[in-house]
């Protein structure tokens, strides 16, 4: 009975060596997943230093020695990068831009023969990457809002938003101009799309 | 207990032996049982101790052996998702905890699919689809054993071997863990893990400031997490 028992216990042993283990976990899986929102960005990079959408142009006085306008050359970007040359990035293939002019005004009334109105044209440039320039232009005392999808993601080189201004006139070349100061403005809109 | 055991099937063999003649004889049917049979009674001599006809059993050896157990411990394998949106800004610091279970020294290796998180895109010049970011691995053994890394996600691409960072790292020196684990392969912790002490693995980003611009979409890396014993 003896052998048997230990026949028996050896069997089991036998069994028990024999048996593959159980198999253990060799690897796992860490998954990271993000978004990037649809954004644009004013960087700070570029000419101008100043992350601000933004500048002054001041064209000092404004009319001649007889009191109309005088005649105002036009501005270039390049020439004042730091009021009209911005850098904008936005995440997304082809943004929608609008611009919109405003024509310089004062308070002062104006009758016949004065102005209290200065009226210029403005385009906006925008950089494509691949190469390039997608450009809007408004006259404030015409088609005043322009925009639409850009053809391609902005560049990100240098300046790839700029503002020329042009054609600074009075309604009527002879009006006298009124005292007093003189504000318009180009609104630059970039939305992500 | 094997070797007990064998000892003593060497003691008994030549019972069973004879046992196993004496069925012979009387014919094949024979139960299982009738092996218990003795057919020897005390004080006969043994087969094989020279006395009468008898024959000499030559030694059975029975061997066995159990390899190291070497696995994440049962449900303790380093799974898990993050998910950040808007990540380019916020960042994101993750920890992820699993339990290595081995009874020698292992090795953890990381394989990025992506070498950072990214997304398939059509690109122009001076954006990107490709962010980013730091894992770091810390491993706990026996007895206060530790190892600890930490490489951007680049480094852990398959096939590299090189470490850098790309936010200062997720703890530990930059040594290179890419994976797949081997016995040569991977983050060597020498040292026993046996006693359920926690590892873990890192990841890690700041707000994104790369000169290149991330484009906008859906953004993604898997890390697949190798362990292996180790030489």
């Amino acid at each position: 009975m003896k052998q048997t028992i230990a026949l028996a216990a050896l069997a089991t042993a036998l069994a028990t060596a024999t048996s593959p283990a159980a198999a253990q976990d060799l690897s796992g899986t860490v998954t990271i997943n993000g978004t990037v929102g649809e954004k644009c960005l004013v960087t700070d990079e570029g000419d101008n230093a100043d992350p601000d959408f933004g500048g002054i142009i001041d064209l000092m006085d404004l009319d001649d020695t007889d009191g109309t306008l005088r005649t105002i050359a036009d501005i270039s970007a390049s020439g004042d990068l730091g009021n009209l040359g911005f850098r904008v990035v936005c995440t997304t293939a082809n943004p929608v831009v609008q611009v919109t002019g405003t024509a310089m005004t004062t308070a002062g009334a104006a009758p016949t023969g004065y102005a209290n109105t200065v009226h210029f044209t403005a385009d906006a440039n925008f950089d494509i990457a691949g190469g390039g320039t997608d450009t809007f232009t408004v006259t404030t005392d015409g088609t005043d809002i322009d925009g639409g999808s850009l053809s391609g993601r902005l560049a990100t080189g240098l300046d790839n938003v700029t503002v020329d201004l042009s054609s600074f006139h009075t309604p009527d070349p002879a009006d006298v101009l009124v005292a007093g100061d003189y504000t318009g403005s180009v609104v630059i809109t970039i939305s992500p799309s | 207990m094997v070797s007990a055991m064998v000892a003593s099937m060497r003691r008994w063999g030549w019972v069973v032996l004879a046992g196993l003649a004496g069925l012979v004889s009387v014919g094949g049917t024979a139960s299982a049982q009738d092996i218990s049979v003795t057919v020897y009674a005390p004080g006969d001599e043994p087969p094989g101790s020279g006395a009468g006809n008898s024959i000499t059993l030559s030694p059975i050896y029975v061997r066995a052996s159990v390899s190291n157990r070497c696995g994440f411990a049962d449900g303790q394998a380093p799974d898990g998702t993050v998910n950040q949106p808007n990540f380019d800004v916020t960042g994101f610091d993750s920890t992820f905890d699993f339990v290595i279970d081995c009874t020698g020294p292992s090795r953890v290796g990381v394989v990025s699919s992506n070498g950072g998180l990214f997304q398939s895109a059509t690109l122009d010049s001076g954006y990107t689809n490709l962010a980013p970011y730091d894992v770091g691995l810390a491993l706990a053994g026996d007895g206060g054993a530790t190892a600890t890394a930490s490489c951007e996600a680049a480094s852990l691409a398959a096939g590299v071997t090189t470490c850098t960072t790309a936010y200062g790292g997720a703890g530990g020196p930059q040594t290179n863990f890419t994976g797949p684990a081997d016995e040569t392969t991977g983050l060597l912790l020498n040292a026993t893990s046996t006693t359920g002490s926690v590892s873990s693995i890192r990841v890690l980003a700041a707000a994104y400031a790369g000169s290149d611009v991330l484009v906008a979409g859906s953004y993604e890396d898997v890390l697949t997490v190798t362990l292996s014993p180790s030489l």
